[in-house]
């Protein structure tokens, strides 16, 4: 405990100059004149020094400088404030723009790594830093994706029949598919449609798209032997005194799915958070819950059309009760992704056979149960642990994975590895993380992962000037969002896996509009594919009309979005707010270049303090208009797209890299240290639904750098690494208190 | 004793909320027969970004802030959409957000209905939903134009129901007009409790239990996330289930809501050349769910702070420029002095004059309906607000606030009121007096509710 001495007097400062009441204000915290006590989390924590090196790069080396060798503001070494003095200085007020964004442990921190003459060793990190328990809402895609995989034969994306028969063994000539779909012809020549013999499989197999409606159909062998399919328990007299199989068809690939979020608002994101699945930023409204009601009467309306291939029983005949149980242990535990406790199930089984009509029971139980908490929040409050912590349930851990990568519910495996309890060990998780990553519906969620990690979802919404881009369509711009999500996907599971490959990739995924606007030729197809860049000066996803057109105004490119983009974006580094009087935009000068333009920002010393972190570094895109177009002049004058990355792993520890091309900066950011680091912070944060710390989440931060790095900076053995961790299972118990670093 | 469905209900409340409609009658003339008492019922917050031509960067006095005495100023150019409802209104010169983030846009922003320095705290719109506003079938209606463009979010929106933690505007006027009033037939009669009510109130009951054992399972932070989802389920109940025992209520003039949302699809919400179309729909249907008692406290939040809204891309006005795209940030940094020879200057002084003829549209609707003895602005209070002074030189102080209505007799109009230096936190706690809210404080920063501002002879009981 440490105690500082109150104040022998109190002075006003009013009417004395500024400098002199800065200079006297220093002079009284130095002497200790605030009353504060406060608790010293230092002497137990060996981390202490490494921890405020951490905060002290994020907050304070802008100005005074990676060593604290001072920049634009003073020098730091050698230190001659007290320990205590530093201490209030930081909290009170600093970083002079927003004082109080260090106070309380933060300021600690940051102090010991100064006292240590600026010297932090290698962490130990021992402890713990776990996530608070959360009840996480689903987001609207999270939304969809649950309820479409709750109904009946939906499985996120539509999938068309498939007709299979087994010979077991016996020599066919052909055999073919005949039913009301296609008016029973007797041979292939009347219309019959084919299957397809497989040696792999040793089956006959056809896929085929129908139209949502129940068909009955047989199966023909050698264009004489109608039999039924052996593969299909469903049946209905074909009234020749046989049966026909029957097919029930809910959907049609392809086809529009239902839009279950129509009514939701837009999930709300703090500012600088990025992601859509911020845990405590989106608080449930009573827009949401008229949403989330019209979601719901949508899917009992589906449900109960289809009631009798969704019951797993018959409620006629007194079975009523029965029925409803048996209904809701099977849809229920979807639902809720757990199994309903005994008093849930009693609840929901009166309000199932309260109702006029056992479908307007059902129907009344899956609106109730879609528009229960426990179906729209992802529950990750765990049980509690002798030591204080909280563990996860296997179905907490079950659907923690499916939502992380696949966006949506559990699926059988997972629920039945929850039921035997075997999501307890890091190994278990991770033989399940590794399944889910490898299937193709992880694909659609690191696409969306990647573009919010960039902040390029603007290209989808973003105004651009009718005159200067005519031809910039709502296709154009989907497919500058789809080809950033293809390719992040395609690097991650597809390609070498490695985070540089992100920056350096010669190709990308693009259609016939992108490719025109690239310049790229021979591409004349209108779906996304594989192309090499070739001759066209892009490089990564650098290159991709998503993030040149997001960051860019209506009619000009933004240097200053684009250096920001990288700062931000892609080395995590927080810049101060543009001061007060700062002039806006420069006007659009027919005779000058956009660089010209901004040569203000960077030839006054003031401005030049912060932009020449910014448009230093977003000169080099230069060669991109508003819409990610490639230009070899500007207004009749020749185009300087010399960039200097500056700073690169650390503001304020000047150095320099110039770059000429995407292809340069994206080799710089490449091997950029702090890029990868701000990779694991921004994918921690995604994972967790919360913002990071770097105070906080330090040692969880500094295992995950360990094990990237040692991957080769694999991505996908970061989100495993992730999932093998402690703080995926383990919660802690209640949210910090407010203090340390605030956003 | 019956329970009437929401569509019933929204009539009934009409009934409550206003007076009948006499036919024939000049409101302005009934006004003449007695002056509002009772408070103000209802209360708007409208919104608009980047600030006004105020005090210039090179000395230049402020071309918003008018000059004269409480009683004898006129008003000036940037202001004169206001023409005749210059009666109508309070001037206020002086208020200031204080000292934190000053210069920023977002640390004006999150100050501007909190009061709170620093940003962190509950908005007094939200305050005043669930106490002033606390029985309405809507407790607060917040609705944008464009507010939500290129996923805005944070701090770029104005209502706090959590220190923190911002609301999110509907944007869609279409959308806005289904939750308020239904899909088909505004005026046709509800469903009157039929089996969609019975089984909606059975799934809302049950909703209510699971939410009720959670949040028994939670720590602090989780509950108080988890109670604000209980109060959003207790306002839908109440439209759901009704109010029992209400009589059945007469034609009143909320039955036939006439607003113009045709062809604003999602598609085209934020297309800048419908903006003008769409701010038009939210203003008529903010005034139209306060005619129809839906709702006491609303927020109009046209775009949101360091706006890329192109506003030389709407039409019929005099911005409208089709060949260039002028934004409202950009002509926001006009540079150090006003010169209208200047483009940026010219068209940030035009925006600004668009920002308070759509202000002077919102007054003038609550003047045309009748309510009492006269018009429902009587009964309410406008408020129009933005996060800076002026747009260039970024100032905390001196914000452009504007107050119309007479709020039920709490307000004497037709007056400027100058205050050399007052927080706005002084106005926020006003306002909530003015809703009969018995508080001195509101933020952080206030020290009272404004000298001067509400009538000598208003009050609270």
């Amino acid at each position: 405990m440490r105690v500082v001495k109150t104040p022998a007097q109190s002075l006003s400062v009013r009417g004395l100059s500024r400098q002199v009441a800065v200079a006297l204000l220093s002079w009284l915290l130095g002497s200790g004149c605030t009353q504060t006590t406060a608790e010293d989390p230092l002497a137990s924590d060996p981390d202490a020094v490494a921890k405020g090196q951490a905060l002290y790069v994020e907050h304070c080396s802008v100005c005074h400088g990676t060593s604290g060798q001072g920049v634009s503001a003073p020098s730091l070494l050698p230190s001659t404030q007290s320990e205590s003095s530093l201490r209030e200085i930081i909290a009170q007020r600093m970083p002079p723009g927003s004082p109080g964004r260090c106070s309380g442990s933060c300021a600690q921190y940051v102090t010991a790594y100064i006292k240590a003459d600026m010297k932090a060793g290698s962490p130990t990190c021992g402890e713990r830093s776990l996530g608070v328990r959360r009840l996480r809402l689903l987001t609207r895609k999270e939304y969809q994706n649950t309820i479409m995989d709750l109904l009946p034969q939906r499985s996120g994306t539509c999938v068309a029949p498939v007709f299979s028969y087994d010979p077991m063994g016996k020599t066919l000539r052909s055999v073919h598919v005949a039913g009301s779909f296609n008016n029973w012809p007797a041979t292939l020549a009347l219309g019959g449609w084919p299957l397809t013999y497989s040696a792999t499989e040793k089956r006959w197999k056809l896929e085929r798209v129908l139209d949502p409606g129940s068909y009955s159909y047989k199966f023909v062998l050698d264009e004489k032997d109608w039999v039924t399919d052996p593969g299909n328990p469903r049946t209905m007299p074909d009234g020749f005194g046989g049966q026909n199989s029957l097919l029930t068809v809910t959907c049609k690939p392809g086809a529009t799915q239902l839009d279950l979020t129509a009514d939701l608002p837009p999930d709300a994101r703090p500012e600088g958070y990025g992601f859509d699945n911020h845990s405590d930023g989106r608080l449930v409204s009573s827009s949401h819950l008229e949403g989330f009601r019209k979601g719901a009467e949508i899917a009992a309306k589906q449900i109960t059309d289809q009631l009798s291939t969704v019951l797993p029983c018959d409620p006629n005949g007194g079975r009523a009760a029965a029925c409803a149980e048996q209904f809701l242990q099977t849809f229920g535990l979807r639902a809720f992704r757990r199994p309903l406790r005994s008093s849930e199930l009693s609840r929901y089984q009166a309000l199932i056979v309260s109702q006029k009509t056992f479908a307007e029971g059902i129907s009344a139980a899956v609106q109730a149960l879609l528009t229960s908490p426990h179906f729209l929040y992802r529950s990750e409050l765990g049980e509690p642990q002798p030591d204080g912590t909280y563990k996860l349930t296997a179905y907490e851990v079950a659907s923690a994975l499916s939502y992380l990568f696949w966006g949506s519910m559990p699926d059988e495996q997972l629920f039945a590895a929850a039921a035997r309890d075997d999501l307890r060990t890091p190994e278990q998780v991770k033989e399940q993380a590794q399944r889910l990553l490898s299937s193709p519906r992880s694909r659609t969620v690191l696409g969306s992962f990647a573009l919010a990690y960039l902040g390029a979802e603007d290209i989808l919404t973003a105004n651009k000037s009718t005159v200067l881009y005519p031809d910039f369509s709502t296709a154009l711009r989907s497919a500058m969002a789809e080809e950033t999500q293809r390719f992040f996907a395609h690097v991650a599971l597809d390609g070498s896996g490695r985070f540089e490959e992100l920056f350096t990739a010669d190709y990308s995924f693009v259609n016939a509009d992108l490719a025109r606007l690239y310049g790229m030729s021979g591409v004349s197809a209108s779906t996304h594919a594989k192309q090499s860049y070739g001759s066209v000066q892009r490089a990564g996803w650098l290159g991709h009309g998503s993030v040149l057109g997001s960051y860019a105004h209506s009619d000009q490119s933004s240097p200053i979005r684009r250096g920001l983009f990288v700062r931000r974006q892609l080395l995590c580094e927080e810049l101060p707010p543009p001061p007060p009087n700062a002039g806006g935009v420069p006007q659009v000068d027919p005779k000058a270049t956009t660089r010209e333009r901004f040569r203000q920002h960077t030839s006054v010393a003031f401005c030049k303090s912060c932009h020449q972190y910014i448009d230093d570094v977003g000169f080099g895109f230069e060669r991109f208009d508003a819409i990610g177009k490639w230009r070899e002049s500007e207004n009749g004058q020749p185009i300087d797209s010399l960039g200097d990355l500056n700073d690169r792993e650390a503001l304020g520890s000047l150095t320099h890299a110039q770059y000429g091309s995407l292809k340069e900066l994206g080799q710089l950011l490449a091997e950029s240290e702090r890029a990868r680091y701000c990779f694991v912070r921004k994918t921690l944060r995604y994972v967790q639904g919360a913002q990071e710390d770097v105070g906080q989440h330090f040692c969880s931060l500094w295992r995950l750098q360990n094990r990237f790095r040692d991957s080769g900076h694999r991505m996908q053995e970061l989100l495993l690494a992730i999932t093998e961790s402690e703080g995926f299972l383990l919660r802690a118990a209640e949210a910090p208190t407010q203090e340390g670093v605030s956003r | 004793m019956s329970v009437f469905s929401r569509r019933t209900l929204l009539r009934a409340a009409a009934a409550s909320a206003l007076a009948l409609p006499l036919g024939g009658l000049d409101p302005a003339g009934r006004r003449a027969l007695a002056a509002p008492s009772g408070g103000a019922r209802r209360v708007i917050f409208f919104y608009f970004p980047d600030g006004v031509a105020g005090p210039s960067a090179d000395g230049s006095p402020s071309l918003w802030h008018l000059q004269g005495s409480e009683r004898s100023f006129s008003l000036n150019e940037q202001l004169q959409g206001l023409g005749t409802l210059k009666d109508d209104c309070v001037f206020l010169t002086g208020l200031s957000s204080g000292p934190t983030d000053t210069g920023s846009h977002p640390g004006g922003a999150k100050k501007l209905l909190t009061a709170v320095d620093g940003g962190n705290g509950e908005s007094i719109d939200q305050y005043l939903a669930k106490t002033a506003g606390a029985g309405a079938l809507f407790r607060h209606l917040y609705l944008g134009a464009m507010a939500n463009h290129n996923s805005a979010s944070g701090d770029k929106h104005i209502s706090y129901p959590s220190a923190g933690t911002s609301a999110t505007p509907e944007d869609s006027p279409m959308r806005a007009f289904e939750r308020l009033f239904g899909k088909t037939n505004p005026s046709g009669g509800g469903s009157g409790g039929g089996t969609q009510d019975t089984l909606a109130v059975s799934v809302i009951d049950a909703t209510m239990k699971d939410l009720e054992e959670l949040r028994a399972q939670l720590g602090n932070v989780e509950k108080k996330k988890l109670e604000l989802h209980v109060e959003a389920l207790r306002e839908v109940e109440r439209r759901v289930k009704g109010i029992p025992g209400m009589m059945p209520p007469p034609k009143a003039t909320c039955s036939d809501p006439r607003i113009d949302t045709a062809g604003l699809s999602d598609a085209v919400l934020y297309d800048p050349g419908n903006f003008p179309k769409i701010l038009r729909a939210q203003l008529d249907l903010m005034v139209q769910a306060m005619a129809c008692g839906l709702t006491k406290v609303g927020v109009v939040q046209a775009s949101h702070h360091t706006s890329e809204l192109i506003m030389s891309r709407f039409p019929a006005t005099e911005m409208y420029d089709p060949k260039f795209d002028m934004r409202s940030h950009q002509a926001s940094h006009y540079g150090p002095s006003q010169d209208k020879g200047k483009r940026e200057f010219r068209d940030y002084f035009a925006q600004r004059r668009y920002w308070v003829q759509q202000f002077a549209y919102l007054v003038d609707q609550l003047k045309q309906r009748p309510e009492g003895d006269g018009t429902m602005l009587d009964y309410s209070l406008v408020v129009l607000c933005s996060e800076i002074c002026d747009g260039n030189t970024h100032s905390h102080d001196n914000l452009p606030f504007i107050v119309a209505g007479k709020g039920g007799g709490a307000l004497t109009t037709g007056r400027l009121l100058q205050y050399g230096y007052r927080r706005h936190g002084d106005l926020l706690v006003s306002i909530a007096r003015a809703m009969k809210q018995d508080i001195w404080r509101f933020g952080d920063s206030s020290s009272g509710p404004l000298p001067g501002f509400l009538s000598g002879g208003f009050s609270l009981r």
